[in-house]
């Protein structure tokens, strides 16, 4: 799985962003680049050859706390591993990020409610509130508390260096796996007609 | 919505609420940024009321044009346009809660966790990032005082910036960066002074935002504005 093809450059310096305050990314290429119809395309394919052999990644794939975190591939070349978020149902609560991620929404909407600490969260007041709706962009560090719901058409890309883990969470079955991935087909397949048509328009404008 | 409708939402905003908060400027700022008429005559109308401009902006990183304020309730809606790259790197709070929905450009928004005290003085070190987020347009989002953040701005960026009351006596940014904050942008003072980073708008600087914004295709131009 070259880079190219499914993981724009800008967006793995977002995930080898320090903790250092100094160090922050350069925004510009985040700003311009219209990713959302390469990179759903890309995915496509990506579901594809995962539904090969379902049994290599379901173990690592798991289901709780409202969403589906369906693992895709490893790409070897930016080291990242590649997973496909979407909406499960169930409750949703504040959890700790455990791994550094990168999202990228592709489709609907979710919406991130941040806490400063676990009082907060005992408190039901969250002190950074927000959406992130299709082709938006955004990185979660480890430590982070944060409640993330899902709309039931949305879809996000997630990209990890390291096996993802969500506290609540239960692994899926191959078919299980098998399952989401196939009810993922059509639609990404038409959120990649959707945004290459808006695109084309775009430019033609 | 009608302009008493949209200002009659502000006063029942509860800031002490993000949840809330984030669910009524959302509505309030899209419905503001949508509506180009609207957008064009609270920017055109600046030219004649001469005490909403008295308090309009040009900031180190920005410019600040007040589109609607309420003294006694302590809140302010305002466009901030960004006309070149504008590096916001010292982490730093706010006194208040705010809103913000991006219109045009964009900007990495480092929200940064405080991993000492929860709020007051600190440094580079009593902090972590915790969401890195790239705000573009139509993007939004709600930022209690006293959460730190960096914004890192491209030109052409413009949002609307909704402000609510004072939660703390004065802001902070991390005591050891403070060599690289903006020409002209005054570090963080204790004692009720006013932060004197911004200065008042010039005539000739809001002929150029408004310029800007009517490049942009946010706003109408005067005339067409006035007969639409």
């Amino acid at each position: 799985m070259p880079d190219s093809q499914i993981i724009p450059s800008s967006v793995i310096s977002l995930l080898d962003q320090s903790t250092a305050a100094a160090e922050v990314p350069d925004p510009s290429a985040f700003v311009t680049t219209r990713w959302l119809a390469g990179v759903t395309l890309a995915t496509g394919g990506l579901i594809d050859a995962a539904l090969e052999r379902p049994e290599h990644n379901a173990i690592r794939s798991f289901r709780g706390n409202g969403q589906e975190v369906l693992l895709l591939a490893r790409d070897e070349t930016s080291g990242c591993n590649v997973y496909l978020r979407r909406h499960a149902d169930g409750a949703v609560a504040p959890v700790v990020a455990h791994q550094k991620t990168v999202t990228m929404t592709l489709s609907g909407t979710a919406s991130l409610e941040a806490y400063r600490d676990e009082g907060d969260v005992e408190n039901d007041e969250p002190w950074y509130v927000r959406d992130f709706d299709s082709e938006s962009l955004y990185a979660c560090h480890p430590g982070t508390i944060h409640r993330l719901d899902l709309s039931p058409d949305a879809y996000q890309l997630v990209l990890s260096r390291e096996d993802l883990e969500l506290d609540g969470s239960a692994p899926l079955e191959s078919a299980e796996y098998l399952a989401a991935l196939t009810a993922a087909q059509p639609a990404l397949a038409m959120i990649s007609r959707q945004s290459l048509a808006a695109e084309v328009a775009d430019s033609s404008a | 919505m009608q302009k008493k409708d949209w200002i009659g939402s502000l006063g029942e905003i509860d800031w002490s609420d993000a949840r809330s908060a984030h669910r009524g400027c959302r509505a309030l700022a899209r419905f503001i940024g949508e509506d180009k008429l609207l957008l064009s005559n609270l920017v055109h109308s600046l030219e004649t009321d001469k005490e909403r401009f008295a308090r309009c902006e040009a900031h180190p990183l920005m410019y600040r044009l007040v589109l609607h304020e309420d003294h006694e309730r302590e809140y302010q809606v305002r466009l901030h346009v960004v006309s070149k790259e504008a590096r916001d790197i010292v982490p730093h709070d706010h006194k208040y809660t705010f809103s913000a929905y991006i219109l045009a450009g964009g900007y990495l928004h480092v929200w940064n966790r405080r991993v000492a005290a929860p709020e007051g003085d600190f440094t580079s070190k009593d902090i972590t990032p915790g969401v890195v987020a790239v705000e573009r347009r139509g993007a939004a989002y709600t930022f209690r005082n006293s959460l730190v953040h960096q914004t890192i701005m491209t030109p052409g960026t413009v949002s609307i910036f909704i402000r609510g009351p004072k939660s703390q006596s004065h802001w902070h940014a991390a005591k050891d960066m403070y060599h690289l904050l903006a020409e002209n942008y005054e570090v963080p003072t204790t004692g009720g002074k006013n932060h004197k980073g911004g200065r008042q708008l010039t005539r000739d600087q809001y002929n150029e935002v408004r310029d800007q914004l009517m490049s942009q295709g946010l706003i109408y131009n005067a005339r067409s504005s006035l007969s639409a």
